[in-house]
């Protein structure tokens, strides 16, 4: 008996990760995943649906609680084969210590398709190969998924074997790692189970597929937001007589990297949002660029950019920068003045530091006729910070699994060293000439330069975001 | 030696028992064979102490240490003498005040209609004999019944109620918890339960006695108040009735109640005459005008005796039964609890060092000087453990060589064990061998001498033998009957079951631990033997300390009082 709507029942022993299975393909970060066994007690759905029409359902389900039991009754059982199924779960409805097993069988009495998933991390035992034998007995078409919860491979082998003799496909899937191009291996594999299973799953996997593009393009178009709004950030204030300038010109800093700051986690609240992650945010560990305050010495060092570098950086986007400067011993030197420096490209100031708050440009802070004018930036490097900070973000989002929940262990997937690089320092010369283009525009008050500049940029970042989600581009690979 | 138990030492052991189960054993062990080589054994001497005589010793070396190390340990018993005590002033006010306001608000008299004495009779006489018949009921029939206090309509409706409250649970409060908190919940119910069920009757004495002292206080405000009332006030007894009952028929009633002290008491005082009783007699249309003061002042004796006969002295016998049936509870309180066990196990046992070690001061070992039994080749046995009682299979098994692990249906025969020796001389509790029931899939990597040390170093017991259970072809009634063959021959006293901790506690298995319960018996040990992930070359590996939790917590939801839990790790 199939249903209209192909439902999939994930089963298996308690505690085995298959409501993280589940959470990880269907995004929910919801569903409840615990390290004690027995959390699901019911079961539940969760269906795919595209263009306002359900087209498959996953049913997450208890785990086994006596399967050397319901094997038993299976194989003393005398009626037709097709209502096996019905006739045990009638049999002990009212049984509670068979609850969960009645809940778990009654998707494949409905004709559901059963996906298995086991822990590879750990040994087969005999109730394994009890709840292998009672699915055989179903008849219902299945796989196998070997959710390795813990990075013991040893056992790998042995379930491969068991495997062997009762699916007809089986996959490793990890729940607390797997990437977006794993999942939709994973859908890509459901087709294994059942040839008619062909053309639903088709549909799915370009619907996953399309909705994937369709979330890159409005990453891209809010990081573009991002950049624009930080870049063409313009302010001034009136001098009142017998003001204090420095003070002022402080407090104006104070703004502008309040500001940014404010830009930037709205900015990443957004996307967070746009990958569907409710509980999961971005606490890196202290050592990466995330970290960082967005300016410090450590993110100079992170993204690779030399002195030189800066200096060729700074000189592009038109900053005044004093040659040979060692930007990581200024930054550590004047401390406050170089977080700002770091931010703008004031590097030149840092240098020295007494300049520095007298200096005619900083920010682009100028006095005008007892006016001070803050913006738009004018220093190139601010942009490539944002971008790479952005792109992190987004990687490290796009790649936590919703079924992962130790969000006290969140750790880059790449250490510090192996990170020393950020995104845009590989890019090539087009690339940089679209950033370049992008914080010309912003400086210039003409809205259809900004548009073309910003369309420009915003393309350029959907291949990244792309590159990216195929775990084919970014810092250290 | 008879101990002095009380409920607050109980409680004490039990506390500081608890408190024992998270801390390292060898450390335990060192602590308690130092206790008991270094206060105990020179107090009890050589008279070989029951179990109870040496657990109250160590309670008491145990309290004075806490006290060394923190000043006054505030400890449950102290908490529930204190409790106690307060409750049973208030239990004595509250009945006093109740009787007592009832009484005087009972008797009040304004001298247009006396007081009813059927009624006084039956509000402080009647239902207070009705209570006491259903109490004599209830005891009567559970004497006949052969079941004690445990079996009270009490304790069996705390039961009833916690299972009531299980099963409601389970099916909707339950289902809505994380799988954490659930098992928290059911751990807890599943410890009040067995708690219940291992100290009902020590819990429920006390508040028969609580329940008595309320009566006596209860009568005794009665008494009070209508003494008071007929001293200070001058109030009228009368009686009338509907029915034409003649007043020579209320006469032989009263006579018959008044039989318990008319014997004694001279017979205008134990009860008043016929004539008396004719003169009260209240017909409302005549009003009272008519009646003599001295008749209607006749029955206060009566009544007071009947209040002091019927309720007071009844009641006050059930209070000191009260504390005779504590006292015989606490001398049948019974110490073979899995704690209690490893803790006498942990004092009798010496400390044991096997391999090689510098020459050194024997404090540097960390065991009691001069108690460390080194052994470098055989097995040797305790010092203080010189021999066993005669009946014991473990000694038999010792003195002969017998091996202890006999191959039962399917299962090999390559696992023979010494029967390790039996510690104590009749001074520790009679050590049993354990039927070990190891799975299918560990059998094969269980070594029966690294099993039959680890059950011996954790539960003092020996081997009585090795069932291999949970084949792929074989259904739980057909092991269960193999296990019961075996058990059956006599020579094990309880039961061991090997469980890898890292495979969540599934209901299957929990039951099979029940039926193992019913085969075992309520004084047969039931061991489940915790073992971590296999490991290179051993299955007797480290449990995670979640894992260890969850089955914790899944076991005590059970409510066997007699279920033990140990961890076997491989040195």
């Amino acid at each position: 008996m199939t249903r209209a709507v192909p439902e999939f029942a994930v089963i298996g022993h308690p505690n085995e990760g298959k409501s993280s299975v589940l959470s990880t393909l269907a995004e929910d970060d919801s569903v409840r995943v615990s390290p004690v066994p027995g959390e699901t007690t019911e079961c539940r759905s969760f269906p795919v649906v595209i263009d306002g029409r359900e087209v498959i359902r996953f049913i997450d389900t208890p785990g086994f609680q006596n399967p050397r039991r319901v094997l038993r009754w299976m194989q003393e059982y005398q009626g037709d084969d097709g209502a096996m199924l019905a006739r045990f779960i009638e049999a002990h409805r009212g049984d509670s210590a068979f609850h969960d097993d009645c809940e778990l069988l009654a998707p494949l009495r409905d004709g559901a398709w059963v996906i298995f998933v086991v822990d590879g991390s750990r040994p087969v035992r005999n109730v394994d190969r009890a709840e292998m034998e009672i699915l055989r007995l179903t008849g219902c078409p299945r796989m196998a998924i070997i959710n390795c919860k813990e990075d013991e491979t040893t056992w790998l082998g042995q379930w491969r074997t068991e495997f062997r003799k009762h699916f007809n496909a089986v996959r490793i899937f990890n729940s607390c790692r797997a990437t977006y191009v794993e999942r939709i291996e994973l859908l890509e594999s459901l087709k294994a189970i059942d040839q008619e299973l062909q053309e639903v799953l088709e549909r799915v996997i370009s619907a996953f597929r399309h909705d994937w593009a369709a979330r890159n393009v409005r990453t891209a178009a809010i990081i573009t937001a991002l950049l624009t709004d930080v870049l063409s950030y313009r302010r001034s204030v009136t001098l009142r007589e017998g003001e204090d300038e420095e003070g002022v010109r402080r407090r104006l800093h104070d703004e502008y990297v309040r500001y940014v700051e404010h830009m930037e986690q709205r900015a990443q609240r957004r996307i967070r949002s746009l990958f569907r992650h409710n509980i999961f945010d971005c606490r890196l560990p202290p050592h990466s660029i995330l970290h960082e305050n967005l300016a410090s010495a450590r993110t100079w060092q992170f993204l690779g950019l030399s002195a030189r570098q800066l200096v060729l950086a700074g000189a592009v986007g038109g900053a005044v920068i004093g040659a040979g400067v060692d930007v990581a011993a200024a930054g550590i030197t004047f401390g406050v003045f170089c977080t700002l420096g770091g931010v703008l490209g004031a590097a030149g100031t840092a240098l020295h530091g007494r300049e520095l708050l007298s200096g005619a440009r900083l920010l682009g802070m100028r006095l005008v006729r007892e006016r001070l004018q803050v913006g738009p930036v004018t220093n190139i490097q601010l942009l490539y910070i944002l971008l790479d900070r952005a792109l992190l973000f987004y990687r490290h989002i796009i790649n936590w699994a919703h079924g992962r929940r130790d969000y006290d262990h969140c750790q880059l997937p790449d250490g510090q060293d192996r990170a020393r690089h950020g995104f845009t320092t590989t890019w090539d010369r087009a690339a940089r000439k679209t950033c370049e283009r992008f914080l010309r525009a912003m400086q210039q008050e003409e809205p259809g330069e900004r548009q073309e500049a910003g369309a420009e940029l915003q393309r350029l970042l959907e291949g990244v975001l792309e590159e990216i989600s195929m775990d084919r581009a970014g810092p250290g690979g | 030696m008879k101990t002095p138990w009380r409920i607050p030492d109980i409680l004490d052991l039990e506390y500081l028992l608890a408190r024992d189960e998270d801390t390292d054993p060898v450390v335990l062990a060192r602590r308690d064979r130092g206790l008991y080589l270094e206060f105990i054994r020179p107090q009890v001497g050589d008279s070989r102490p029951g179990p109870g005589v040496l657990l109250y010793h160590w309670l008491r070396q145990r309290r004075r240490m806490l006290s060394a190390e923190g000043g006054d340990p505030v400890l449950p018993g102290r908490l529930w003498r204190e409790i106690h005590g307060i409750l049973r002033i208030l239990v004595i006010l509250a009945g006093l005040v109740t009787g007592g306001g009832l009484a005087y608000s009972f008797l009040a008299y304004s001298g247009t209609r006396p007081v009813n004495v059927a009624l006084y009779l039956w509000i402080f006489v009647v239902s207070q004999q009705f209570l006491l018949l259903l109490l004599a009921t209830l005891a009567v029939y559970r004497l006949l019944s052969g079941r004690g206090l445990r079996s009270s309509l009490l304790c069996s409706l705390l039961v009833r109620l916690v299972s009531g409250l299980l099963v409601k649970l389970r099916g909707g409060l339950l289902r809505k918890m994380d799988a954490g908190e659930r098992l928290r919940l059911l751990a807890v119910l599943g410890r009040g339960s067995a708690r219940l069920r291992s100290h009902g009757s020590l819990l429920l004495w006390p508040m028969f006695i609580l329940v008595q002292l309320f009566a006596v206080s209860f009568n005794g405000g009665v008494l009070a108040a209508t003494l008071v009332k007929v001293v200070t006030a001058d109030v009228a007894f009368g009686w009338q009735s509907t029915l034409q009952v003649s007043a020579a028929a209320v006469a032989r009633l009263v006579r018959l109640i008044a039989l318990p002290w008319s014997w004694f008491v001279p017979p205008g005082i134990s009860y008043p005459s016929l004539a008396r009783i004719e003169g009260s007699r209240m017909v409302l249309k005549d009003g009272i005008y008519h009646l003599a003061t001295v008749d209607l002042a006749s029955w206060w004796p009566f009544l007071c005796l009947a209040v002091l006969f019927y309720g007071l002295l009844p009641r006050l016998g059930l209070f000191l039964a009260g504390h005779i049936g504590l006292r015989r509870a606490l001398a049948r309180f019974s110490f073979d609890g899995p704690a209690c066990s490893r803790l006498l196990h942990r004092m009798l046992t010496p400390g044991l060092k096997t391999g090689g070690s510098v020459a050194g001061p024997a404090g540097e070992t960390g065991a009691v000087a001069g108690e460390e039994v080194v052994v470098t080749g055989e097995r040797s046995t305790p010092e203080d453990a010189p021999g066993a009682e005669p009946g014991d299979a473990g000694s038999r098994a010792a003195a002969s060589g017998e091996t202890v692990c006999r191959p039962g249906p399917g299962e090999d025969d390559r696992i023979p064990e010494r029967r390790p020796p039996v510690p104590g001389p009749g001074e520790a509790p009679r050590p049993v061998a354990l039927l070990a029931l190891v799975p299918d899939e560990l059998h094969d990597h269980c070594p029966a001498s690294t099993l039959a040390e680890q059950v011996m170093a954790r539960t003092g017991a020996g081997l009585a033998g090795v069932v291999r259970i949970g084949e792929e072809d074989e259904v739980e009634d057909e092991t269960l009957a193999r296990v019961r063959d075996l058990y059956g021959q006599g020579e094990a006293g309880g039961i061991l079951v090997l469980q890898e901790a890292w495979q969540p506690p599934i209901r299957e298995f929990l039951d099979f631990l029940t039926r193992l319960r019913g085969l075992a018996g309520t004084e047969g040990r039931l061991v489940v033997a915790l073992v971590g992930r296999p490991g290179a070359g051993t299955i007797f590996t480290p449990v995670t300390e979640l894992n260890s939790r969850v089955w914790h917590q899944s076991l005590a939801a059970l409510g066997d009082p007699g279920l033990e839990i140990i961890e076997m790790v491989a040195p």
